[in-house]
């Protein structure tokens, strides 16, 4: 008798919980672009405070284990640049991958954290690509181009 | 392991487009045909900095007159591209400036004011720019402070202006940067062509081939029939078509043959 209660318990419990997850789910995917704004804000300021400029715009995408997103840009060869992005606290291990106009990597952020900087100082001006994998957890991330 | 485990750890990396690296960490091989690539535009500030680095901003306080215009004398198609014409002039001027703790002229600040008034602006955006002129009249903001401003109302501003659900705000917002955007290369075709042997990063500069994709697209198709239709949309494409194989060839093979032909033909929209 006692345990068929404490399973009736358990299941009800378990039903709540989801529920409760299903109701959340929605302020927490907003919180999270937030909360990856504001991080990789401060990482603007870190670099801005070493003396880089930053573009006012940042990319950002939400994204699962495994996924990624290109972004295309142009980058101009006397500057040097360092693409900064930040993911929420559910991102784990966030990558940013540079790429020539030709798909050739240029430069990786090869640590294992939430807020990858790659520093890059390219030979040419034209178009390159900025790939952003979401290597270890998921959630959102933002990423901002700042130049020196 | 067993070999039935090591192939399908081989099958599960080939599907997930992963190969293990010297670092110990898989690297990622991105595919043309995966990438749905966003643009993301430079800010004017950043390609300022890369002219005057290679060395051809040093005549464009000569060229660069910032005059008073009658805006609501003109179609708002002409209107945004005047001001966005003003607004890349005040903002080259005051890039250029030598002296941190030189605020602009109540003059530069008063031109960059008539010309954003002068169009129709979400709400939001019109409280920015008053607080902006606010800061600027009372001198506050000088310096790297105001040429981040500067950049800011560019980069910033003007791109919410072109996501706006208005098609004739947003039109007109696509127009200002454009307008800004190629004032600057029309700046630096008219420098470099006059230089008797220019550089390769100078000649290399000129690789806009994104940019002019990316503005012929949006002023063809997405435009409204207003600004398609315009004159001043017109002759502004027709220049920028007459460019696009210029800008857009590979690194090492632009001359400054080239460079005379987009001077000209970003000429009658910049003169």
């Amino acid at each position: 008798m006692m345990n068929k209660r404490t399973g009736k318990t358990w299941v009800l419990l378990v039903l709540v919980s989801a529920f409760m997850a299903i109701l959340a789910i929605p302020s927490i995917s907003y919180a999270s672009d937030a909360q990856s704004m504001r991080k990789l804000r401060q990482v603007k300021r870190y670099v801005e405070n070493r003396g880089a400029g930053c573009r006012n715009r940042a990319h950002g995408e939400y994204l699962s284990r495994g996924n990624h997103y290109i972004v295309r840009t142009t980058m101009y060869s006397s500057n040097r640049y360092l693409i900064i992005g930040a993911g929420d606290s559910g991102v784990r291990d966030l990558d940013i991958i540079m790429l020539d106009e030709n798909y050739n990597e240029i430069d990786r952020d090869r640590k294992r954290d939430a807020t990858p900087i790659v520093e890059v100082s390219p030979r040419w001006s034209g178009t390159f690509y900025i790939g952003v994998l979401m290597y270890s957890g998921s959630g959102y991330s933002n990423i901002m181009v700042c130049y020196k | 392991m067993t070999i039935k485990k090591l192939l399908t750890l081989f099958i599960m990396m080939s599907f997930c487009n992963l190969a293990w690296a010297g670092d110990g960490k898989p690297t990622f091989t991105f595919t043309p045909q995966k990438t749905q690539a966003k643009l993301y535009l430079p800010s004017i500030n950043e390609i300022h900095r890369d002219a005057k680095n290679v060395g051809i901003t040093g005549q464009w306080g000569k060229l660069i007159t910032v005059q008073s215009k009658a805006y609501q004398s003109m179609n708002l198609p002409q209107r945004a591209f005047e001001v966005g014409k003003t607004l890349s002039d005040i903002a080259f001027v005051v890039l250029d400036s030598g002296n941190d703790d030189t605020p602009p002229s109540k003059a530069i600040i008063q031109q960059a004011y008539n010309a954003l008034v002068s169009l129709e602006l979400p709400r939001n955006i019109k409280a920015e720019i008053q607080t902006l002129k606010d800061q600027l009249e009372t001198g506050k903001l000088k310096g790297k402070a105001l040429r981040d401003e500067m950049d800011a109302l560019i980069s910033e501003i003007v791109p919410q202006i072109e996501e706006d659900e208005n098609l004739s705000i947003r039109d007109s917002g696509v127009l200002v940067l454009a307008a800004a955007y190629f004032k600057a290369l029309y700046l630096g075709s008219r420098t470099v062509k006059s230089y008797a042997q220019p550089t390769r990063q100078q000649l290399d500069m000129f690789r806009w081939g994104e940019l002019v994709n990316y503005f012929i697209s949006h002023l063809t198709e997405k435009a409204t029939p207003e600004f398609k239709n315009s004159n001043t949309v017109k002759h502004f494409v027709r220049g920028l078509k007459k460019i696009k194989p210029i800008v857009s060839k590979k690194r090492g093979e632009i001359t400054k043959g080239d460079v005379k032909k987009i001077a000209q033909a970003l000429r009658l929209s910049f003169k």
